[in-house]
This record gives structure tokens, sequence and C-alpha cells, in this order.
């Protein structure tokens, strides 16, 4: 019974995704068992086979030579692949969840100006909001690759959401800089930014399933 | 952003040539591991690499440009993976093309990993390719593929299980 417990950790031990707790139980059972030691070996050697395969592949034919004519003009966008119910329904879900973030900081506005931090926390939240600004960003590349599968109407939509959500946070950092001790206020705004980076993970799910 | 990143934006087919050449052996590898099928990966990487042109021009350089487009490529592939039909009819031909040999030489041997990951059913090499080649975790394959964190995770160990079966054969 043991060992089956083990064995079917052992992919997360080899991933070292287990919690700490996990991870001794499981490094106590290997030490003492060699089946399941041998077994979690050979996962190891697999994995580490996989993972060492070279990252390129020539592919057996340059394909520059098709590629070439075909980059200019530039193609329209396939609108057969525009507009369904399916999509502009789960628009009308991130609408959602950009007017909760801004009512949530409505909501904790009056009581956020109450709880003071003896240390500045806005001089603390810049290097926070810096990791938060460049995942945004990436997000927002990513998004930019795959949003004309979406039709205008659900695109407006999740414009419309990005606009109430960069509000928002135009609206915290302003008052987190008259305020630059409140951590309530810069608990806000993460909780804002996190609100965005949502919004455009959703968006992108659904231009790529689209 | 790097000079021949934005000479390419600024419609420099030379420069983007220079791109193509830099980046094609990654955006073909990884298009051949998750079709498995050659002549599919090819086309692919083309559809890549013209896409790439369309929108370089909202490219803003927030990430480095083989990271851009190797999310693209990503995208492009996994959206023509969920066209069912295609998939199975790949899938037979694979499976058809797929002979296993194992050898204990490491180029073979890597090649033997390369054709046993091509006859993995889909749903598992995806998950495997992007998790242990191309360094995503589960929650971004599962926002990727449109399944649970925990189905991913699933479909890793069966894909890894798949995989020892058909090398230790």
């Amino acid at each position: 019974m043991m060992h089956d417990a083990i064995r079917s950790q052992l992919n997360d031990y080899v991933d070292q995704s287990l919690d700490a707790a996990a991870m001794q139980v499981v490094q106590r059972h290997l030490s003492e068992c060699q089946a399941c030691r041998d077994e979690a070996s050979r996962l190891e050697a697999l994995v580490s086979t996989v993972r060492s395969l070279p990252p390129t592949i020539d592919p057996p034919a340059d394909l520059w030579p098709r590629i070439d004519p075909e980059l200019s003009p530039r193609r329209l966008f396939d609108r057969s692949l525009w507009a369904s119910r399916y999509t502009l329904a789960a628009a009308a879900v991130l609408l959602v969840l950009a007017s909760s973030a801004v009512s949530f900081w409505v909501a904790n506005r009056s009581s956020s100006l109450s709880r003071l931090d003896p240390q500045p926390t806005a001089a603390r939240f810049v290097d926070t909001e810096l990791q938060y600004v460049q995942a945004v960003a990436a997000l927002e590349e990513e998004l930019l690759l795959v949003k004309e599968n979406l039709s205008p109407e659900v695109w407006a939509v999740i414009d419309k959401n990005l606009r109430i959500i960069d509000q928002a946070i135009n609206e915290i950092r302003a008052v987190l800089a008259a305020d630059p001790a409140n951590g309530d206020v810069a608990d806000a705004l993460a909780g804002v930014y996190r609100k965005k980076l949502d919004v455009l993970r959703h968006a992108t799910q659904m231009s790529v399933q689209t | 952003m790097e000079d021949v990143v934005r000479r390419a934006r600024d419609g420099d087919k030379t420069a983007f040539e220079q791109l193509y050449r830099d980046n094609v052996g990654r955006v073909y590898a990884l298009c051949i591991r998750l079709t498995a099928d050659r002549a599919l990966a090819e086309d692919l990487t083309q559809d890549v690499f013209i896409r790439t042109w369309e929108k370089l021009g909202s490219f803003r350089g927030e990430s480095k440009f083989s990271s851009w487009i190797h999310r693209l490529a990503v995208n492009v592939a996994l959206t023509h993976c969920r066209g069912e039909a295609r998939r199975a009819a790949r899938e037979q031909k694979v499976a058809s093309e797929s002979v296993l040999t194992t050898s204990s030489d490491p180029i073979s041997g890597r090649l033997d990993v390369e054709r046993a990951l091509r006859c993995l059913p889909s749903g598992a090499r995806e998950v495997l390719v992007l998790y242990d080649i191309e360094g995503y975790r589960h929650a971004e394959i599962a926002r990727l593929l449109g399944i649970a964190p925990g189905t991913s995770k699933a479909q890793l160990h069966r894909a890894r299980q798949l995989l020892r079966e058909a090398l230790d054969r």
C-alpha cells in the first residue's frame, strides 16, 4: 500500500512540486526501499532525457522560399472566425470581473485610510508594481497576437473592461501617492492589477479557443 | 529592441529573413513535436512566420522577440491541433509510420525519444512537450489548452508512462 502511495507521487517528486512535508515522506521511503528508489531513478532518467532534447530542429527543407512571396501585401483577417454567442457571453463575464475590481476598491476606500504603516508602503510597493506591470505587458503582447480571432463586438467589451481597470489603477495610484504609508491602499492596487491579469488571461483564452 | 527586429518591423525583408534564420529551428521543433506530422509542421512554421510579419508592427519590445514568436507559434500550433478531424487523421498516419527502435547511442537515443513522442496520444503529447521541453507550468498549459490544471498534470504523468513503455519495448 505504501509503495503505491509513494509511486503515485513520484512524478511530483521528480518535478519538485511536492510540499516540504510530502517531500520528506517520499525521501524517507526512498532511502529505505530499493524498488521504489529504482522506479524514481528510471523516471528521473526519462525526464532528464526528454528535457535535454535539443531546443531546435531544422526543417527538412528551407522554408524561406515559401514564406518570402507571402509577406506582402498583408493578408486580411479571416472574418469567418469572428463573432459567436459563446465569445460574447464570455466577454460579459469579463465585464463582471472588471466591474467587481472597481466595486471592490470603492467599497473598501472609506476604511482603507485608517491603517498606517510606519514604513512608507508606496516605496516598498514599487518593486511589486514593477512585476505586475511587466506581467501585464507580457500578457498584452500575447493578446495582441491572437485578438484578431475575436469579433469587434467582443473586443469592444474587453477593451471597455481594461479601460475600467486602468481607470481604477490610476485612481488608486493617486491615493497611494497621497497616502504612501497606507498598506490597505497598496493591497487594493495589487488586487486591481490581479484583476487586470485575470481579464487579459481570459481574453487570450477566448481568442485561442474561438 | 534589437536593431534587426526594429528593421524588420519597419518592413525590411532582409532583416526579417535574418529573424527567420535565427528562429526557424525553434519554431519548427515546437510544431513538429506538437503535431507529430512533418508536412503539417512545415505548413504551421510557414504560417507562424507569415503571421509574425503581419503582426510585427504591434510588437513593442516589452518581451524578447524570440519569446514573442515562440508564444505565437504555440498559439498557432495549438489552435490547429484543436481540429478533431485533422487530429484523428494525423494520428492514424503517424501510427502507420512509427517503428520504434532503441539504441544506447546518445544521438540515436534522442531520435528514439523523438519518435516515441510522436506516437503519444495528442493530448498527452501536447502537455509533455509544453511542460518538459518548453518549460510551461501546469496553470499556463491549462489556460492554453482549455483544460483544468489537474488534467494537465494527469496528462503529463500519462505521457511519461507511455513514453517509458514505448522506449522499454
